[in-house]
């Protein structure tokens, strides 16, 4: 569609101001950090808040929410990348009904099912309250139909031609795919996995509904903030949390343009 | 070797008579070669789907409908019973009432503006040559994954000390600083902001086919009349879409309301959270669980409805 070059400027100026307004929140983290206290504009810069920080404690905190995310990502996989591949490369009875089936974790609210599963633990498993496999495996939902997505996606992008040639050459279904399909969608499944494991290492609603025994960061921060308040230490949790996010994030959306948009994309 | 009448005969009769189970027992074979693989491959989802979601939301319903007692004068405990009582207090209750309403209607409002101002965006990236692209795209992933975080840097913003009260007192339109945060109206605003809507709306934009527009425009279209006549109902299914999935999880919001409005705020979610702990009234909080769901489900039906209506 063809739109005045004015309407053009406006919507971009718009798009930006959107943008900027997301963004720029970092922006005042960063500058928090650096001072010695939280007002605007700034009065004494310093690093003291980098000193403040209760280090082991948030280490321990960072460590265990990488070990969750590490453990939610190998649970995506084993989960995720069998069904992808049966969407993609399978025509059966009720494909339709499994398509909506990986939505269910996204169209349902992650706290009412994460309090269903609270209440069932308590009521059934009290022993399992709080423990790390059950944060992993209920943090695994919510990136569910991203990472089929995003799978299926790259999948999408092979011609299955080259696994069939495999088969036709005498090689075993499984072969063929770890062999052949599986190199071809690595792309694919590097930004599944990085989608799995940005959002398991932020997650708070679910180690916090849960009851996790030990604190990931989410839950960390928040209990900081709860005792002191926002301070410039806590800027500067939040800030290396911020940084890990922008960083994987980044790296997702710079290289693995295409396959990032897949998983965005209904109707 | 081709068989006499007589012989083809006597070999249906003999199926037929003897052999009735076997044509089932290969056709549940041939099934299972056919589909088996299929099967095994989707196994992993269907049982991570029915053990992790499916059972605990059936016992989430079955408690919705228990009552609670005191045990032992010590701790409250669910007991196994069918009435209607939880359903009918959520509604009875002003409180229950109040949070149920309340949140619903934020989600609705903040999924309608969101999706309002998400539209010239999400069209905008979908055809246009846009300056700065990779930054506005990656501003709306922000706080899709890292929600929390991008939470708490706009909390500071938003502290009496912080730069947005600074503006607002440099420009005089404010004498002394505003609370932003323990304020309802800051989830308000944050909700009404178009992050996911945007990437939804965009895939949705970029499926119509732009032949369609330049054909309007030929026409005599202008390019306002083109975007709301042709374009828009076009791409309604995404926005449909769009739409009821931003509902669905607006409905759900913990964190926002948690961070910036104080753990003790009317967003059901955390209601359902107090009645868990410290109240340990399972059967409430079932029951508004159960209500939550209704909800969604209610939204997930549109949902479909609109997409048959393609």
């Amino acid at each position: 569609m063809r739109i005045p070059k004015w309407a053009a400027i406006i919507l971009n100026f718009y798009a930006l101001c959107l943008a900027a307004f997301l963004i720029w929140p970092v922006l005042q983290l960063v500058l928090t950090s650096v001072t010695s206290d939280i007002r605007f504009p700034p009065r004494y810069f310093s690093l003291s808040a980098f000193r403040e920080i209760l280090w082991p404690g948030y280490l321990r905190s960072l460590v265990f929410s990488f070990k969750v995310a590490f453990a939610v990502v190998a649970i995506l996989i084993v989960i995720c990348l069998p069904t992808a591949y049966a969407l993609e490369r399978r025509r059966f009875r009720g494909r339709a009904l499994v398509s909506v089936l990986i939505f269910v974790p996204i169209l349902f609210p992650m706290a009412t099912y994460t309090s269903a599963i609270r209440v069932y633990v308590f009521m059934f498993f009290s022993q399992w309250r709080g423990s790390f496999w059950l944060v992993v495996i209920v943090s695994a939902m919510w990136a569910i139909p991203l990472v089929v997505r995003s799978i299926q996606g790259s999948l999408a992008n092979v011609d299955p031609v080259y696994e069939e040639a495999a088969l036709v050459m005498g090689a075993s279904p499984l072969r063929a795919f770890v062999k052949v399909t599986l190199p071809l969608i690595g792309p694919g499944l590097l930004t599944a996995g990085m989608i799995g494991f940005t959002s398991a290492a932020m997650n708070f609603v679910v180690p916090q509904l849960l009851g996790s025994k030990e604190p990931m960061v989410s839950m960390y921060i928040f209990r900081d903030v709860g005792k002191v308040g926002l301070t410039p230490w806590i800027a500067v949790e939040v800030l290396i949390m911020e940084a890990v996010v922008l960083g994987a994030v980044q790296i997702l959306y710079f290289v693995f343009r295409k396959q990032f948009r897949g998983v965005f994309a209904i109707g | 070797m081709a068989l006499s009448g007589q012989g083809a005969e006597a070999g249906e009769r003999l199926l037929s008579a003897g052999g009735g189970a076997r044509p089932r027992s290969a056709g549940r074979y041939r099934w299972l070669r056919r589909n088996g693989t299929t099967a095994l491959l989707l196994a992993p989802l269907l049982i991570y789907m029915a053990t992790v979601f499916a059972v605990p939301m059936g016992f989430q319903v079955a408690f919705a409908f228990f009552r609670r007692e005191l045990y032992k004068e010590i701790v409250w405990m669910p007991v196994p019973a069918f009435q209607f009582g939880n359903f009918i207090e959520a509604f009875r209750n002003p409180t229950y009432r109040f949070s149920f309403f309340w949140t619903v209607g934020v989600a609705l409002f903040t999924t309608a503006v969101s999706i309002a101002l998400a539209l010239p965006v999400a069209y905008f990236l979908a055809r246009m040559k846009v300056w700065g692209r990779s930054l506005i795209e990656l501003s709306f992933l922000l706080p899709i994954f890292g929600e929390i975080f991008t939470i708490y840097a706009l909390a500071y913003a938003l502290t009496p000390e912080g730069p947005v009260n600074w503006l607002l007192a440099k420009l005089g339109l404010i004498t002394k600083p505003i609370s932003f945060i323990g304020s309802p109206a800051t989830v308000v605003l944050w909700m009404c902001l178009p992050t996911l809507s945007v990437l939804l709306i965009r895939s949705a934009f970029a499926n119509v086919d732009i032949v369609y527009e330049e054909a309007a425009q030929t026409m005599g279209a202008g390019w306002f009349a083109t975007f709301f006549r042709v374009s828009v109902p076009l791409a309604k299914k995404g926005i449909a879409g769009a739409f009821f999935l931003g509902v669905s999880g607006a409905v759900g919001a913990y964190t926002v309301p948690v961070v910036f409005a104080g753990p003790y705020n009317n967003w059901l979610a955390n209601r359902i959270q107090r009645e868990i702990s410290p109240y340990f009234n399972y059967p409430m909080a079932s029951a508004l669980g159960v209500l939550l769901t209704l909800v969604c489900c209610l939204m997930l039906y549109l949902y479909l409805r609109t997409q048959e209506e393609e």
